[in-house]
Order: structure tokens, then C-alpha cells, then sequence
């Protein structure tokens, strides 16, 4: 599916933001995984051969994860890239086919934003209840709102990829 | 049991409308727990799952288990190990679609993912079959079924999934899939031997390597070799965990990447981004299934089926033969994690029910999901093929399987009633 | 009719704290209200341990039951009776705890938005290596344990051992394949976690290393739904008869797997007067540490623990 035209000035805006998006997240999703690799890597050695393993590397490892995993879902979203089967589309007749497309982002998105939401209301809990993580004693509710606003980031990207399909069509 | 199913048929409804997969489970696992318990319970699940599985260590062996995939296939190790099983196989009827079988499984060795296996032996096994005439179906074919190998053989991302869900030891699952990925090796290049004595023509002979010269082209080989016994040896020697030995793989294959010279921070970059919207795309299956999951578990789902299934006084064989053929079919229509994460769930407090052990059965699941991986009319091998060969037509490639498909069917039968064939090397090592 | 309740457990049904504690207590709280309040065991928990106490304050399961450690910044107080040398018998320290708890810690408010049923701890946690018996800091200084969070962390990185911070679920493969040397644990979890054969050196501390506490809670609205009587007969037998249950069951189980450590001829020795004293003085400030903590949440730590300990000392154990 071909969303973006640059005569389509909204669009093209829209595609400024996007790249905007991909340029500050992508070097942040490598260097959270790159970390992450290079974490379990000098773990183990430190603990082989310095007999001293870095203090907390599980929790440095969530963290990093969960950095990776929530920065993933917005570059994946703007590709739109979640697993579908799509065994009858052929037999959809083209009419309906819109429809169809919007039905489908409208669930995406409830389930996008209810995730956002409820994120949002636990990072809250984990901030009243002082929740912090085993070894490091490090706060968990920053980590989990940043989970809460990446999935909001990733809704917010769904919509504009909506309403510009909705465009294309008229 | 009957709420699970309105569930399943619900569920069922809208991946086939085509609404994600990860999204589908999740609308129908919050409706159902909310109307079994209440949604303000539905609405803290939702979180309590996102957030758990954000940041779930046990979990971090997928996104690096698919990085070391990701350098491995930049590292262009593939072309070695085709080389090498070129010069062994080449001159054979048929023999560089075995050449791609072997290389494909040494590609599996280093790489857990099946897709990856595929695409990147196609590349480099398409073209040199294409010059010495091999029919389109027989290339492609060898190609997509040789894919398959990629789960079965340790490092794989499926078994650790599996793990993961069933609380097994992944060490043992990856012990577990050595011999019956071997055992898949050798079904698929009888299935080569047979299809090609039945047509030749599919298959003309390559050139004949000499003996010194074959024993050179393993010099190539080394790298893999050497990565597979790195992450495997250190596991089993207790310098790591399997969690951790994804880390050492993956640090290992940039390394071997890097020096090379195969390795800009450009290409470095785009194999870091891949593999993170990779892990998202899992990531959201993943928590897709554990919300279903607890719908169906809330409702007693896994506690009906099992005195259902216990209820039929079979023998709990036949319940084994009943569960593959539902995967089969199951295999037709979904792509293969989304079908384990769907399945293993619900059925495996039945099999441990049953009295089965969970890592055979871990291998059984496996193996079908290989086999979901080449079935028409969704087969994913068979589209990341048609996707490196747009000249190819689909049905083309899906003639082209049938004969691994039918050795498939013979493994998973081996494999089945004898499961020694899984547990020797897991008993071996104690 | 009675509203099916629902008890998730992130253990499996065959674990003694499921099996021995919390089928029993479901059974007695059937009994207790005439079946009126029945709760059923979920085949599949619902989540992580750490996850419970909002898994029950969120209503996803009426009841269940976690260890405070698992939440760490959220409970400080049950860090009390994690501390070292505090008893022999689960049955004692669990008992005691519950009084302690309804004298000094309930004003603390750490279980605000469920309704706390009841409390344990297990029993005395142990040193078992794959080595040789530990009789001395010495021994141990180097050597890599598994350990858990909370108190046991502290305690094992006092007697100057590498902590290795795995999820529990792995300590067979950590072991097994010797990337631990060691853990920390009660006797009984040696044979739930099926490590017997390959941790053979225990060295016993009397009257432990450290404990670990945990507690059972219900959904709020589901305990108000009860009539004042249910409410009444569901805590009869919850509370300190709850503690006496649990904490019976973990010595019950601390027994059976001292048994199976013997029958695969396993070393057991009992700490030396010098390596005690050691352990003693190596631990000492963790005391310290939480009385200041508790008295930072409004009680009084130092009266708290001296509370807790003659508890301890005038409870009969009768097995
Ligand atoms: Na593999
Ligand atoms: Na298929």
C-alpha cells in the first residue's frame, strides 16, 4: 500500500515527521541493542575471568528491552509491519476493501491506545507505591511511562497513516 | 470450554478479515476476560501483560538470538558454505539442490530463524542452479524447505519461544533439535534423490569437484563451525546460560562480521534497526497470545480440554495424531510463531496431562511448524522465496516442495514414535 | 448460589506452598462459611510473581499469594523477618510474624488496596554448594551463588560471595551446567527445584541464614462482597491460623528435603561455633539498616524485632 505522494503537501509533511521520527529513533533503538549484546558479553567474561559479574545486568538487560521492544512497535508501525493473513483478499471485492482497511486500523488503534492508557495508570501505581527494581534499586515508573508514550507515539502514527489512506481514496 | 471456543471462532473471524494477528488475540483475549470477570480486571491485565513481557529477562534471548541471524547473514558466510557442499555434492543427479539442503542446515546452525535461512540461501543458491539448468520448482523448492531447517536446529527463536511458554529448559530443547534436524537433512535429500530419479531433468549433474580440492573448500567453513560450537559448546559446558549464550552469539557473529570487512555503520545500523522491529513485531505476538491466553485460562479452557481429552479412554497416541493434524491444518492458515504462541498455551498442560515429556513434545511442535512453514495456501518459506524471485510464480514453488513435504510427514512420523530420536542427546548430557 | 472465586498461582499445582498452604486454607475457608466463599485454582497463573499484588488489587484473580521481595521499594517492613538468625521453625517465625504484624507493621499501610489474609515465612535458608561444605567466609569468598533479591541478596553479598541474579526458574540450569557454584535456600527448595544432585554440600545455619516472607491477599471488593459473618469465618481461618498452617507445612517439607538431600548421600554439616560467629559479625549492620527503615515508616523497628524474636522463643513447635 502507497501512501504518500509528494503532491500531497499534507502528506509531505507528514513524511518529514515520519523521517524525523526514524532518524531520532533508529540510532536509539541500535544502541540499546547493540548494548544489550554487549552487556551479556562482558557479563559472562567478567565473571569468568574476573570472577566479578556486572552488579544488576539482568535489570540493565529489561531495561534495555523493553527501550528496544517499545522504540521497535514505532518503527514498526510506520511499516506497517504487524503479521496479518491476508488468505482472502482476494475474494473481497474491491468496494468493500476500504472499509475494510478502516475497520482494521480502528481495532489497531483501540488496542494501541487502551495498552497507552493502561500503561500510563501502572507507571502511576509504580510511582505511588515506590516500585524499583531488585539489585539496582532503580524506579520503575519512568520505564514504564516511557512504554505508555511510545505506544501512544505508535498510535498517533496509525491515525495519521488513516487519515492520509482516507485521503488517497477520495 | 464453551466461551474458550465462541473465543477460538471469534478470533479465527478476524485474522481472517485480516486484522493483525498480535491485535486480533488481543481484542478477543480482553472482551473474553472482561466479560468472564469483569473489564476493570480486563483493563489491568492489558498492562500487567505489556509491561511483564516488556521487560522479561528470560525473553531477552530473542532479539539477540535474531541479531546474530541478522550479522550472520551480512557476514556472507552463506556463499562459503554453499561452496563447500557444492564441491561434495555438485556432481551428483540432483546434487546442488543438495548442496542447498546441506548448506541450508549449517546455514540453521548459526542463525534461528527460518525465513532468514531462506532468503539468505537464496541468494546464494538460486543463481548457481539456475546456470546448470535445475527446473524452477526443484530450485525454489530445496530452497524453502531447507529454510525450514533454520527452527529446528539450534539456535533457534521458536524452541526458545516454547521454552519460554512451557517453562521447559531451552538447553535441553536445543539438544533436543540436533538429531531430528539432522534426521530432516537426510529426509530431504532422499526427497532430492527420489524426485530427481523419478524427472532428471529437474536436476542435471554439476561438476565433479576433486577430492583435495573438496577438502579446501571446508576451509570456508570454518566460521559457522566455529559460532555453532561457540554458542552450543558454552552452553553445555556451563561457561553460560542459553539466555546468555544468545548475547555471546551475537557478539561473536559482529565480531566475525566486522572482521571480514563486511561491516559499515551503515550496514551495522540497518542490521540493528531490522532486528529490533523484528523483536517488536514478536514482541506484540507474544503479548497478543499471553492476553488470549489468560482468557482462555480464566474460563478453564486448559482444565476442560485435558478431562475432555482423558475422558475419551484412547490411547494417548491417537490424542498425539489428533493434535498434529489439527497443526497441520492450523499450519495452512497461520504463519508459524503466531500458530505456536496461539497453541502451545492451550495445549500443553494437556500433553503434560497425558503424561507426555514437554521437550519431545516441544520438538513435535516444531517440526509441524516446519512443515506449516511450506504448506499452500500460507507458507512463509514460500513467499520470502517468491519475494527474492518475482519471476517465479507461487504455484511454481509450492510444486516444488511437495516432495519435502511428503518427507516431512515421514520424519514427523519417525519422530513421533520414537521419541529417542529428541531425547538421546538431552539424556546424554544429564 | 456462591460466586466462583478464582486463586491464581504463579507456582504449579504439585509445589508444596500450593499443594501443602493454599489448597488446604481454600478447603478450610469452604468449610468455614458453609461453602459460601469457594475459591478455585486457576490452571495457569496469571502472571510474574512480582505482578501479584496488583493482579489481586485489580481483581484479575480474587486471591493470591507472592514473597514481598519480588516488589522491592514496596515493602519494607517484611524485610524484618527476613534477617538472619531469627528461627528454626517457618511454624514459629510465620506465627510470630502475624502477631508482629497485627502489633506494629499493620500502621504502616504496605498492603493498601487489597485485603491481607494472611503472612509466612519459609523456613531457615541454607548454604548449598557444588564444592565442598562451606565452613568458613573464606570458603565461600569467590564463589558464585545464585542468589535472591531483598534481604538474602544482602546477606550473601556480606559473607563476600558473587551474586549471580537469575530468575529462580533457572537455578537448575544455572547449576546443573556450573555457571552457579551455589545458592542460598531453605532445605526444602533443594528438592523443589530438583537440585539435590548437583548442590551435594550443604552447610547448615542454625536458625538461618535469612528468610523469605510472603503474603496472601484477596481482592477488596470480592472480601466486602462477603456477608460480615463470611468475613469473619474467612479470617478465622486465615491470619495467625493461616501462619501455623504454612509455616507447619514449610517445616514438613524442610524435613523431606533434608531426607532426600541424605538418601542421595549428600554432605550436611551444621555451621562451626567460628564460622557462625563470622557470619554474625559479617551481617550485623543489615539489622541496623532496617530498624532505621522501619522507623522511618512509623514503627518502631528495634521494639518490633524484639517482639518478633520472644514470639519465637515461647512458641512450642509440636510436630
Ligand atoms: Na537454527
Ligand atoms: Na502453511
Amino acid at each position: 500500500m502507497t501512501l504518500l505522494t509528494k503532491s500531497n503537501t499534507q502528506a509531505g509533511a507528514w513524511n518529514l515527521c515520519l523521517n524525523f521520527l526514524h532518524r531520532l529513533f533508529e540510532p536509539l533503538v541500535s544502541i540499546a541493542l547493540f548494548f544489550m549484546m554487549a552487556l551479556t558479553f562482558f557479563d559472562v567474561i567478567g565473571r569468568y575471568i574476573f570472577n566479578s559479574p556486572i552488579i544488576g545486568a539482568l535489570e540493565l538487560t529489561e531495561f534495555s528491552m523493553a527501550i528496544v521492544i517499545f522504540l521497535g512497535l514505532v518503527l514498526l508501525t510506520s511499516q506497517e509491519g504487524h503479521v496479518t493473513v491476508d488468505l482472502i483478499d482476494n475474494f473481497v471485492p474491491d468496494k468493500i476493501k476500504p472499509i475494510q482497511n478502516i475497520i482494521i486500523n480502528l481495532i489497531n488503534l483501540a488496542v494501541l491506545i487502551v495498552i497507552s492508557w493502561q500503561l500510563w495508570i501502572k507507571a502511576g501505581d509504580a510511582a505511588e507505591y515506590g516500585d524499583r527494581t531488585e539489585y539496582l534499586y532503580m524506579p520503575l515508573s519512568p520505564l514504564i511511562f516511557f512504554m505508555s508514550i511510545m505506544t501512544g507515539v505508535a498510535g498517533l502514527i496509525l491515525l495519521f497513516i488513516m487519515i492520509n489512506s482516507l485521503k488517497m481514496e477520495k | 470450554m464453551e466461551a474458550s471456543l465462541i473465543g477460538f471462532a471469534f478470533l479465527l473471524i478476524l485474522i481472517l478479515a485480516k486484522v493483525p494477528i498480535p491485535m486480533a488475540m488481543a481484542v478477543v483475549g480482553f472482551v473474553g476476560f472482561g466479560e468472564a470477570i469483569n473489564y476493570h480486571a480486563a483493563l489491568s491485565m492489558v498492562s500487567t501483560v505489556a509491561s511483564e513481557e516488556g521487560m522479561n529477562y528470560s525473553l531477552s534471548v530473542v532479539p539477540l538470538f535474531i541479531l546474530m541471524g541478522n550479522f550472520v547473514t551480512q557476514s556472507g558466510l552463506s556463499h562459503e558454505l554453499y561452496k563447500s557442499s557444492y564441491a561434495f555434492f555438485g556432481h551428483r543427479k540432483g546434487g546442488l539442490a543438495m548442496a542447498t539442503i546441506v548448506a541450508c542446515g549449517g546455514f540453521s546452525a548459526v542463525c534461528g530463524s527460518s525465513l532468514a535461512t531462506a532468503a539468505t540461501m537464496s541468494k546464494v543458491a538460486m543463481p548457481s542452479m539456475r546456470k546448470f539448468g535445475y527446473a524452477d520448482s526443484l530450485a525454489t523448492g530445496s530452497i524453502a524447505a531447507g529454510g525450514t531447517l533454520g527452527i529446528l536446529i539450534p539456535p533457534s527463536v521458536i524452541l526458545v519461544l516454547y521454552g519460554i511458554m512451557t517453562e521447559s529448559d531451552i538447553g535441553q530443547l536445543f539438544a533436543a533439535g540436533i538429531l531430528p534436524g539432522l534426521l530432516g537433512i537426510i529426509c530431504y535429500l532422499g526427497a532430492v534423490a527420489v524426485a530427481t530419479s523419478i524427472n532428471p531433468k529437474i536436476g542435471p549433474r554439476g561438476e565433479l569437484v576433486a577430492w583435495p580440492d573438496r577438502f579446501r573448500s571446508l576451509k570456508g567453513v570454518w566460521g559457522v563451525l566455529l559460532l555453532f560450537f561457540i554458542v552450543m559448546g558454552g552452553i553445555y559446558a556451563g561457561i553460560f546460560t542459553p539466555t546468555e549464550a544468545a548475547g555471546i552469539g551475537a557478539t561473536g557473529a559482529f565480531l566475525f562480521t566486522l572482521f571480514r570487512k563486511k561491516l559499515t555503520l551503515e550496514i551495522l545500523k540497518k542490521v540493528l534497526v531490522d532486528s529490533a522491529s523484528t523483536t517488536a513485531m514478536i514482541f506484540f505476538l507474544l503479548m497478543g497470545s499471553f492476553i488470549f491466553a489468560n482468557f482462555v485460562n480464566v474460563v478453564g479452557m486448559p482444565d476442560a480440554l485435558a478431562e475432555f481429552v482423558l475422558g475419551w479412554d484412547v490411547s494417548p497416541f491417537v490424542v498425539v495424531l489428533i493434535l498434529m493434524l489439527v497443526y497441520i491444518v492450523l499450519g495452512c492458515i497461520l504463519e508459524s510463531m503466531s500458530m505456536i504462541v496461539l497453541t502451545v498455551p492451550v495445549f500443553y498442560p494437556m500433553m503434560q496431562a497425558l503424561g507426555f515429556d514437554l521437550i519431545w513434545f516441544g520438538i513435535v511442535v516444531v517440526v509441524v511448524t516446519e512443515i506449516s512453514l511450506i504448506t499452500p495456501p500460507v507458507g512463509l518459506n514460500v513467499f520470502v522465496l517468491k519475494a527474492v524471485l518475482p519471476d517465479v510464480k507461487v504455484g511454481t514453488i509450492f510444486k516444488g516442495v511437495t516432495p519435502f513435504w511428503i518427507a516431512d510427514i515421514i520424519r514427523l512420523t519417525l519422530i513421533v514414535f520414537f521419541p529417542a530420536i529428541s531425547l538421546f542427546l538431552v539424556r546424554l548430557m544429564g | 448460589m456462591a460466586k466462583q472465586l478464582n486463586f491464581s498461582s504463579w507456582l504449579p499445582p504439585g509445589h508444596p506452598i500450593v499443594a501443602d498452604m493454599m489448597l488446604p486454607w481454600m478447603e478450610n475457608v469452604k468449610k468455614a462459611t458453609g461453602g459460601r466463599v469457594d475459591i478455585t485454582l486457576l490452571a495457569k497463573g496469571l502472571g510474574h510473581p512480582k505482578s501479584y499484588f496488583d493482579i489481586v488489587k485489580n481483581g484479575m484473580a480474587d486471591a493470591g499469594y507472592t514473597c514481598n521481595a519480588y516488589s522491592p521499594g514496596r515493602f519494607t517492613l517484611s524485610e524484618g523477618v527476613e534477617l538472619p538468625f531469627l528461627g528454626n521453625s517457618a511454624e514459629a517465625n510465620s506465627v510470630a510474624y502475624w502477631r508482629t504484624y497485627k502489633k506494629y507493621f499493620e500502621k504502616g499501610d504496605e498492603y493498601k488496596g487489597v485485603q491481607l489474609l494472611g503472612v509466612m515465612t519459609h523456613g531457615p535458608g541454607q548454604i548449598h554448594n557444588s564444592k565442598k561444605v562451606a565452613q568458613s567466609i573464606a570458603d565461600l569468598k569467590g564463589m558464585k551463588f545464585r542468589v535472591p533479591g531483598g534481604i538474602a541478596a544482602q546477606v550473601a553479598a556480606s559473607l563476600g560471595i558473587v551474586g549471580i541474579q537469575k530468575p529462580a526458574s533457572q537455578a537448575y540450569e544455572l547449576l546443573s551446567r556450573g555457571v552457579a557454584d551455589g545458592v542460598v535456600l531453605p532445605l526444602e527448595s533443594i528438592k523443589s527445584f530438583k537440585i539435590t544432585k548437583v548442590v551435594p554440600y550443604t552447610t547448615l545455619v542454625p536458625d538461618g541464614l535469612y528468610n523469605v516472607s510472603f503474603y496472601l491477599v484477596m481482592n477488596q471488593d470480592t472480601f466486602n462482597s462477603f456477608s460480615p459473618a463470611d468475613q469473619k469465618a474467612v479470617m478465622a481461618v486465615s491470619g495467625e491460623a493461616f501462619a501455623k498452617l504454612a509455616g507447619r507445612a514449610w517445616d514438613a517439607a524442610d524435613r523431606v528435603g533434608l531426607a532426600d538431600m541424605k538418601a542421595n548421600g549428600n554432605s550436611v554439616e551444621t555451621a562451626s561455633k567460628a564460622f557462625i560467629a563470622e557470619i554474625k559479625e559479617a551481617t550485623k549492620h543489615l539489622e541496623e539498616d532496617w530498624v532505621k527503615k522501619a522507623n522511618e515508616k512509623g514503627v518502631d523497628g528495634a521494639a518490633a524485632l524484639k517482639f518478633f524474636r520472644g514470639q519465637v522463643a515461647n512458641y512450642d513447635v509440636i510436630n
